[in-house]
Parts: structure tokens; C-alpha cells; sequence
């Protein structure tokens, strides 16, 4: 599937584990490692690794994606410092890709409504919602922070809750009755989900502007109004289309 | 040898372009002030931000106003520390970036090492700067340092004393606060001290005895002392919709004497930075004597070390007092001479120190 001139690199450093995957239309290839909070120290050599174990050259990428958040503040401008540098250098497309909308991205399958959460610290997450529109996926929610026990309150029908819990916060929610919670692998954000929606964009000629794209910081307590923004790869809707 | 600056260690983002850490280039510096100035100070995170969606435009400007090409340069050189480590982290992991795909060797530069070499530096079209002369002592005067160095060659510091306390230029940025005079506060207070006269009031020179070190706090207590006196309402910090608190100047009778204040602050803090300073420089024997770092650009400081020093007193033009990337390419030159080198796995050190092979100054000869 993969062609030559049209290799992705993606990055997640938002939070203490971070996301590195090599996409050109399938994964070539994946990292996904706990950095803690040495991100600045890490990422790039991680970078470099993943590139030399699967035969290629930082010159090969030809597009660059990189989580805008929510996440930490500090970390979620790694990425974004080496996302931009390595598009201005390599004069290739930056694509800014919303983590909740990584996150929420496999669920699609399962055709339940999905409220997509990051931890944002101190019994904190920070959610967006995601809903079915005909054969699409759309996020049209505020980008929301509550504290870990609100993250389910309001739901009435089943929802999938899409983010990474401890095992007392996956008790907590397992009793609520519209909550329905995926197996803990799906749940954490994998490296190619990034990268696919991403080369979604990209293919479809969109890019982001390099000098100006920045993370979203959401503040404890606070909401953030992020565009509305339709999935572009619904898996489900796709096979139905094609 | 050319080399590409990025400065990014507290609220300017800068780049720059230096010739054989003597000639600069391009010299680009996007100041923050305008971000911060309702807040009284530096907002640390907003800092961050800002260098964010400055920074690739900054190195662009500054590679094209020196009509220099990626593949023309021999090196990029990185401010890792000290400074604010959210503000570090942009810098370095760009500088990272951009040496790993340009296969540029990457040179690690101590912000307050860039401060003193700003003192080689020739600015385009202007004659160029005599070389300093070693042993040298330099004062390095800014919002974020004071450290008083003995330098005896490229690379060579001992640190003869450093503030306890407040910087003297937060502690002018405290005292412009505190006056009403805005931010930053440094030229405020050199601007309404012009008006002014020291002396009408008396606040106190924290000597600290023999010792190189300062002390800023006192004098600073000392002002707000005087200044209750006449206030009808305190600062304050007002948080409306933005999740930083903004910064309110307190309110004064008609009689405050702001401009007489201002003048006896400054004062206070030129009269211990350049009497130390003079001492300093007779007794380690120094050729010269350097200034460095922002408050260096005051008008007050030149003139009253050069009334005290024994020997030639030289400083940067403003523009290169202030925080700068030409500084950090210059110092980067003459680190890359002792074949300092940065791997992909750099850091940012907030408090890096700038003496880290010695730290004792009872050793100094
Ligand atoms: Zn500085």
C-alpha cells in the first residue's frame, strides 16, 4: 500500500507516555514509551531510532503530525517545537491532530456515541464528545475539564469512554450504567491512530500553518471551544462506501 | 565559521547569524513586553506560548537577513539554561531539530556566558570592537542574574559572588511596581529618576561586608516602607476571564515623590554594583572591566563604574545587552574551539550555573 514519497512521521509527547509512528498509507512503524518527564531528553532519539530500525532517513519524511493536546503544557510543546522545525527544515506539510479525536478515532467501529478523555493532573481529565451523523463521526462538543468522578455524569445513553484510568478510577466508572469501557489497550492513545488521521488530511491536500499552529491549553475547571470537526476516517463508514 | 543563535530562555524569542564569534550577521529578536506588561512582570507560561508561534519565523527572518543558506552553516548554537525551562525547552528541542536534519554539529551555550561575549561582538556596518583582554571581570546585570566573574581566558570564570536574593534587574522591575512605572522596570525607573533627586530620601546599600555578593531585597523593603505612607489603595491582582492574574499599580496621595524615589533606588543599586565591581576588578588585577545582561544598558551603572574602576570599562550597544541569539552564536564560536558538542538527548537546565568545573572562591589566586 505504502508508496515511496509518502512517509508520515507522527508525534504525541502531551503526557508521561509518548507516541512516535512512521505511517505511508499502513504502519511501518510504532514506539510508544514512558518518557516520565524527560521528553526534551528523549524524544528526538526516539525519533531518530525508529527511523534507522525501519530503514529510513529523517530525509524520507514527507509530512510531519503532532498532537495539539490536551495534555501537559510542557510537553505538548516538544512535540510541537521538533513537529515544526523538522517541517520547516524538511519544507514539508505540518499537520496538527487533536489527541481526543486520536483517542476517540477507533471506537468509531462500534457505533455508540464516545466521550474521549485526557488526564490533565490532579484528578483532573479534560473531554470531548463524539457523536454519529449519518455515515460520519463528528466532535461538536467544548473541550470540557472536570474532575476524574464527573467525567460520567450526564451520560444516559451507553457511551464508550475512550482514555486512560487507573484501576480505582475504572472501578469508579464501571458501576455507572451508560458507561461502556473498552479493554485498557484500546483505550490508551496508540502511535498510528495519530499518524492515520493525520495522512487522512494530508492526502486530502490539507496542512497546517507552521509558524502559528500551537497546542490547546485547557485550564483546570475551565472549557475550551475548539471548532467542530468531523472525523475523517470513519472505518465503519468507509467499508460502507466502498 | 558560521553560526545559527536561538535564544529562547525567558520572554524574547531571538535568532541569529555570527561570523567567527566576532561579526554578526542578523540579529532578530521578538520581544514579549507587550504580552506581559499588564501582569507586572513575566508570565512564565505565557512566555512558553508565545516562543511557540515565534520561533520558526524568527530563525527564518534571521537566516534571511543574513543571506545565509542551511547548508552554509557550520554550526547552530542552543541557549540550555538557565532560564525559565518551559521558554528553554522551545529553543533547544528546535536547535535539536534543525542540527539533526541539516547535519549541523549543535553547541551548548550557558545563557549567562552568551551575556559576556556579547562584549566581542561588531554589529553590521559599525567599526569593529576591540577584542577584550584577559584577566577581565565581568558584572552580568539582568532581570533573571547578577554574578560577578573573574575571567582570566575564553572559558575561564570564577565566580566571585552572585545576588542572595532578587536580581537587581527584578529588583528594579519590583521597585517600578511598587512606583507605579510599569514594566520593564529598569527603564522606568531610570526614565522618572532623571526627574528626580537621591538623596532626599535614605535607603539602604546592602554591603554584606567583604563579600562580592549583593543583596537587593532590603533596599526594596525599605521603598515600600516609604511608600505605605502615601498609598490610598495597594496593588492588587485581578483575575477577570484570563487564568493569569493581572496586575493593578497601587494608588498614591498627590504628594508621593515618585521621581525622587525612583532616583535614590537607582542609586542604592548602581552605588553597590559598581563600587563591588571596582573592587573587584583592583584586587585580581584586571585589564578591563565588562558589562553584560540588561540592566547594563543603564545609563546610571556606565557612569558611575567608570567613575570607580581603575581600568577600561566597555559594554554592548543596548541591543546586544538585552537577551540576544547573537550572544548565544558568539559564545558558541569560541565553546566550539574546545570541541564542546550536544547530542540529540540536550536538556534544558533551569539553573544551570555558570562556573560548573569550580564553584570556590577562596581558591581565586
Ligand atoms: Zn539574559
Amino acid at each position: 500500500m505504502g508508496q515511496s514519497g509518502q512517509l508520515l512521521l507522527a508525534l504525541e509527547t502531551g503526557g508521561e507516555q509518548v507516541a512516535i509512528a512512521l505511517y505511508d498509507g499502513s504502519v511501518i512503524g510504532e514506539l510508544l514509551y514512558d518518557a516520565g518527564r524527560e521528553h526534551t531528553a528523549t524524544v528526538l532519539p526516539r525519533v531518530r531510532e525508529l527511523l534507522t530500525d525501519n530503514r529510513r532517513s529523517i530525509r524520507d519524511v514527507s509530512a510531519v503530525a503532532v498532537t495539539m493536546g490536551p495534555g501537559s503544557f510542557n510537553g505538548l510543546r516538544v512535540g510541537m517545537s521538533i513537529a515544526k522545525a523538522l517541517s520547516y527544515a524538511l519544507d514539508v506539510p505540518l499537520l496538527g491532530v487533536l489527541t481526543l479525536d486520536a483517542l476517540a478515532y477507533p471506537h468509531t467501529a462500534l457505533g455508540y456515541p464516545i466521550r474521549a478523555f485526557v488526564s490533565a493532573g490532579r484528578g483532573r481529565v479534560v473531554y470531548a464528545d463524539y457523536r454519529r451523523q449519518g455515515v460520519a463521526w463528528v466532535r461538536d462538543s467544548f473541550l470540557r475539564s472536570v474532575r476524574i468522578d464527573e467525567l460520567a455524569e450526564g451520560l444516559i445513553s451507553p457511551t464508550v469512554l475512550a482514555g486512560t484510568l487507573s484501576t480505582e478510577q475504572e472501578q469508579l466508572l464501571r458501576g455507572h450504567p451508560a458507561v461502556i469501557l473498552p479493554p485498557p489497550s484500546l483505550r490508551q492513545l496508540r502511535p498510528a491512530w495519530i499518524a492515520e488521521l493525520a495522512f487522512h488530511r494530508w492526502r486530502a491536500g490539507e496542512a497546517d500553518p507552521v509558524a502559528t499552529l500551537e497546542p490547546v491549553y485547557v485550564h483546570g475547571g475551565g472549557a475550551e471551544m475548539i471548532p467542530p470537526v468531523q472525523l475523517p476516517v470513519s472505518y465503519e463508514a468507509r467499508s460502507g462506501q466502498e | 565559521m558560521i553560526i545559527l543563535g536561538i535564544e529562547t530562555s525567558c520572554d524574547e524569542t531571538a535568532a541569529a547569524v555570527v561570523q567567527d564569534g566576532r561579526f554578526v550577521l542578523s540579529n532578530v529578536i521578538r520581544s514579549q513586553v507587550d504580552l506581559h506588561e499588564r501582569y507586572g512582570g513575566v508570565v512564565p507560561e505565557l512566555a512558553s506560548r508565545r516562543h511557540v508561534t515565534t520561533i520558526i519565523p524568527v530563525i527564518d527572518l534571521a537566516l534571511e537577513q543574513a543571506q545565509v543558506g542551511p547548508s552554509m552553516l557550520d554550526a547552530l548554537a542552543v541557549t540550555e539554561g538557565p532560564g525559565l525551562a518551559g521558554s528553554l525547552l522551545v529553543g533547544v528541542n528546535v536547535a535539536k531539530t534543525l542540527a539533526f536534519v541539516w547535519e549541523k554539529p549543535l553547541i551548548p551555550v550557558n545563557h549567562l556566558e552568551g551575556h559576556i561575549y556579547a562584549n566581542w561582538l561588531t554589529l553590521p556596518g559599525r567599526e569593529e570592537v576591540p577584542e577584550p583582554s584577559f584577566p577581565l571581570v565581568c558584572l552580568i546585570v539582568s532581570g533573571g542574574h547578577t554574578e560577578l566573574v573573574l575571567m582570566r581566558g575564553h572559558g575561564d570564570y570564577i565566580l566571585l559572588g552572585r545576588t542572595l536574593d532578587d536580581a537587581a534587574g527584578e529588583a528594579f522591575d519590583k521597585a517600578a511596581r511598587l512606583l507605579g512605572l510599569g514594566f520593564p522596570g529598569g527603564p522606568a525607573i531610570q526614565k522618572a529618576a532623571e526627574r528626580g533627586r537621591p538623596g532626599r530620601f535614605n535607603l539602604p546599600r546592602a554591603w554584606l561586608g567583604d563579600s562580592y555578593d549583593f543583596s537587593f531585597s532590603g533596599v526594596k523593603t525599605a521603598l515600600l516602607r516609604i511608600l505605605e505612607q502615601y498609598q490610598r489603595r495597594p496593588p492588587r491582582r485581578v483575575t477577570t476571564r484570563q487564568p493569569f492574574p493581572e496586575y493593578v499599580a497601587p494608588e498614591y496621595g498627590p504628594n508621593v515623590p515618585i521621581a525622587d524615589l525612583a532616583a535614590e533606588f537607582q542609586a542604592a543599586v548602581v552605588e553597590v554594583l559598581a563600587e563591588k565591581t571596582a573592587r573587584a576588578a583592583r584586587e585580581f588585577g584586571a585589564t578591563m572591566v565588562l558589562l553584560a545582561g540588561g540592566v547594563a544598558a543603564n545609563a546610571a551603572l556606565r557612569q558611575r563604574l567608570q567613575e570607580l574602576s581603575p581600568v577600561p570599562v566597555s559594554y554592548p550597544p543596548p541591543i546586544l545587552c538585552t537577551d540576544n541569539a547573537a550572544m548565544i552564536a558568539g559564545a558558541g564560536f569560541y565553546l566550539a574551539q574546545r570541541g564542546v558538542r550536544a547530542g540529540l538527548d540536550l536538556d534544558v537546565h533551569a539553573q544551570l550555573p555558570l562556573v560548573t568545573r569550580m564553584l570556590i572562591q577562596t581558591t581565586v589566586p
